[in-house]
C-alpha cells in the first residue's frame, strides 16, 4: 500500500468534511474517528498527561524513542473531543517526527470545525498539537 | 395547557438580539443567568450618549462635560430608586458584582482579625467566595461555609449556628443561585448576622432584575449588582451599602476623581460614592444602566417576577420528564436556573449540538465549584429562562435537548 503523507491524509479530511455540508453529518463524520484512537486505560491517566487549557478532561501520552514512529495515546470525557483526537491520530498516523515537526495543521482553520469547537476546545486542541510537536523535537 | 406568552412577545420586541438566527437556526436564548440580551432602550441611550455628549465627567467646565455629569447622577438616582436605597449617594458604580464584592472584601480588611470569622454559604458563585476565602488567609480570620440542604437550599439551622459564637464579622450570601435557582430568604438571613453582630452582604447579581429588592427592607448592609443580568450592558454595576456601613468601609483604589486634596505626605479623600469610584467611571456603561432600570420598571417588576418564576417552572418540569435527565436540587423557591445532567452524555457534547440547533445554553461547573461538590458533580448543563421566552421555545429546547441526547446514542457502549 503506498505511504501517504501527513498533508495528503488532511486534505482528503478537509474535502470529505467541506462535501458532507451539514453540522449532523459533520460531527457524525468527526465521531467515527474515535475508533482510530489508542486509548489511555483510566488507570493509568495523570495530571502530567492531562492537557492544559481545554474544557473538558482530555488526556494525552506520547511515547518517543527517537527511532520508531511516535506513538501516541488519548483520552477524553467528550465524544466530539475523543472525534477530534481521532482525526489527529489518523492524521499523524506513522509519520515520521521531522514530518510532524513541518506540519502546518489546517484541519479545523479549513473545515466548520472552526466553527463548530468552540474557543476553549480550540486552544486544548492547540495545546495538544503543541504537545505532539515537543514530542517530536528531542 | 396553553401559556400566556402575550405580553411577552411584545417585550421580545424591544431585544433585537432575540430576533437573530444562528447556524440557520432561530436562536432561542436560555443563558440569561449569565447575562441576559440587552434593550434597544440601552443601546440607544449608550449611543446617544456617545454621539451627543461623551465627555468625562464632574469638574469639566464645558457644556459636554456638564450634561454627561448631570445624566450619570441621574443614572445613580434611578439605580437606587430601582432597588429600593433611600439614597443615591449610597449606590457605588463599579464593573459588576464581582469588583463590588471584590471591593468589600478589600475594605474590610483592617476589620479583620485572627479569632474573626467570615461565613458564606456552599451555595455562591465563585464571586461571593474567593474574594472572602482570600481575605481570610491574608488576616488569619476563620473561613465559614454555611451547607445546602438535601434540596439545595442553604441549611437555615446551620447558618444560625455558624454565627452563633459570634465571631462572625462579614455574613456573605446570594440572593438566588446561578446554578440551582434556588432563591434564599435574604431578609432572614441579614436580620440573623445583624443579630450575632455581623455585617451582611448581598450577592444580588441573580434574581435583581424584577425591581422588586428593596434593599432598605431587607436591610441588608451591601447588595452587589451588575447591569448586564439586568439587560444592561457588560462592565457596569454596582454596590448599595448602608451609609453606616460604607463609611466603615477603607478605599481599596485610589486615582482620580476621589480626593479632597492631595498633600506631598498625606492625602484627603472625597465623599462617598467618589471615594470609591477611583478613575473615569463607565460613563457610557451608566447610561446604559439607567435605560436598563428604566425599561425594566416599565415591564412591572411583579409580572417579571412570576414569568420567571413560571417559566422555571414549566423548564424544570419538562427535564424531569426525560428518565435520563437529572435536576439538580430541589429547592423551595426556584427562579431562573435550572441545572442537570444527562445520564450517560457528557454536558459539554450535548450543549454543542444543541448550539448547532439555536438553543444557547450554559455548561461547566458555572463558577460554583463548592456547590457542584454538593450535589456531587463536576460539569452540569443550565438553562436560565428570562421573562421575555416564551413558552414555546421551552418546548423547542426541549426538543433539541432530546435530538442531543439521541445523536449519540450511536456511540453508546
Amino acid at each position: 500500500m503506498e505511504k501517504t503523507t501527513i498533508e495528503a491524509r488532511e486534505q482528503e479530511f478537509i474535502a470529505d468534511f467541506i462535501e458532507l455540508n451539514d453540522w449532523m453529518l459533520q460531527y457524525e463524520y468527526l465521531l467515527y474517528f474515535i475508533d482510530d484512537i489508542h486509548e489511555i486505560p483510566e488507570n493509568e491517566r495523570t495530571d502530567e498527561m492531562r492537557v492544559q487549557g481545554c474544557v473538558s478532561n482530555a488526556w494525552m501520552r506520547v511515547t518517543a524513542d527517537g527511532v520508531r514512529p511516535l506513538y501516541i495515546e488519548f483520552a477524553s470525557d467528550t465524544l466530539i473531543i475523543r472525534g477530534i483526537l481521532g482525526v489527529i491520530t489518523f492524521l499523524v498516523g506513522d509519520a515520521s517526527r521531522a514530518e510532524i515537526l513541518n506540519w502546518e495543521p489546517q484541519f479545523i482553520e479549513q473545515t466548520a470545525l472552526k466553527k463548530q469547537l468552540n474557543i476553549d476546545r480550540q486552544k486544548g486542541v492547540a495545546s495538544i498539537l503543541k504537545r505532539l510537536k515537543e514530542a517530536c523535537d528531542i | 395547557m396553553m401559556h400566556e406568552d402575550d405580553r411577552a412577545r411584545l417585550c421580545r420586541t424591544e431585544f433585537p438580539g432575540l430576533a437573530q438566527s444562528v447556524y440557520d437556526q432561530k436562536l432561542i436564548y436560555l443563558d440569561n443567568a449569565a447575562t441576559n440580551q440587552v434593550g434597544r432602550a440601552v443601546m440607544d441611550a449608550m449611543m446617544d450618549h456617545m454621539t451627543h455628549e461623551n465627555a468625562n465627567t464632574h469638574r469639566g467646565i464645558h457644556a459636554l462635560s456638564e450634561q454627561a455629569t448631570a445624566h450619570f447622577e441621574e443614572a445613580r438616582c434611578d439605580v437606587a430608586d430601582f432597588i429600593g436605597a433611600k439614597d443615591s449617594d449610597c449606590i457605588i458604580f463599579n464593573a459588576g458584582t464581582t469588583a463590588g464584592i471584590n471591593m468589600l472584601a478589600l475594605g474590610l480588611e483592617n476589620a479583620l482579625s485572627p479569632g474573626d470569622a467570615v461565613l458564606v454559604t456552599q451555595l455562591e458563585h465563585h464571586s461571593n467566595y474567593l474574594p472572602w476565602q482570600q481575605l481570610c488567609r491574608r488576616t488569619g480570620a476563620e473561613f465559614r461555609v454555611t451547607p445546602l440542604t438535601e434540596q439545595g437550599d442553604i441549611d437555615p439551622d446551620a447558618f444560625e449556628r455558624l454565627l452563633a459564637d459570634g465571631h462572625v464579622r462579614v455574613a456573605a450570601f446570594a440572593h438566588t443561585s446561578n446554578v440551582t435557582g434556588a432563591v434564599s430568604p435574604v431578609r432572614q438571613m441579614a436580620a440573623a448576622a445583624h443579630a450575632h453582630g455581623a455585617l451582611s452582604v448581598v450577592d444580588g447579581a441573580q434574581g435583581v432584575r424584577n425591581g422588586l429588592v428593596d434593599v432598605t427592607d431587607l436591610d441588608c448592609d451591601f447588595f452587589c449588582f451588575s447591569a448586564h443580568k439586568m439587560i444592561g450592558p457588560t462592565g457596569i454595576g454596582a454596590v448599595y451599602g448602608k451609609r453606616e456601613a460604607l463609611e466603615r468601609l477603607e478605599i481599596s483604589s485610589f486615582g482620580g476623581g476621589m480626593v479632597d486634596d492631595v498633600g506631598l505626605k498625606s492625602s484627603t479623600f472625597s465623599d462617598i460614592p467618589f471615594r470609591f469610584e477611583a478613575g473615569t467611571p463607565n460613563i457610557v456603561g451608566a447610561a446604559g444602566f439607567r435605560a436598563a432600570v428604566k425599561t425594566l420598571k416599565a415591564f412591572d417588576g411583579a409580572w417579571i417576577m412570576e414569568r420567571e418564576r413560571a417559566l422555571t417552572r414549566y423548564l424544570e418540569d419538562g427535564l424531569r420528564s426525560f428518565e435520563q435527565v437529572t435536576v439538580l436540587g430541589d429547592p423551595e423557591i426556584r427562579s431562573g436556573a435550572v441545572s442537570f445532567t444527562v445520564k450517560g452524555r457528557h454536558p459539554y457534547d450535548l450543549a454543542s449540538v444543541m448550539d448547532k440547533q439555536g438553543v444557547a445554553i450554559r455548561v461547566g461547573h458555572h463558577c460554583a465549584i463548592p456547590c457542584l461538590t454538593h450535589f456531587g458533580e463536576n460539569s452540569l448543563l443550565r438553562m436560565s429562562p428570562a421573562f421575555y421566552n416564551l413558552y414555546e421555545e421551552i418546548d423547542n429546547a426541549l426538543l433539541a435537548l432530546r435530538t442531543s441526547i439521541n445523536f449519540f446514542s450511536k456511540w453508546d457502549g
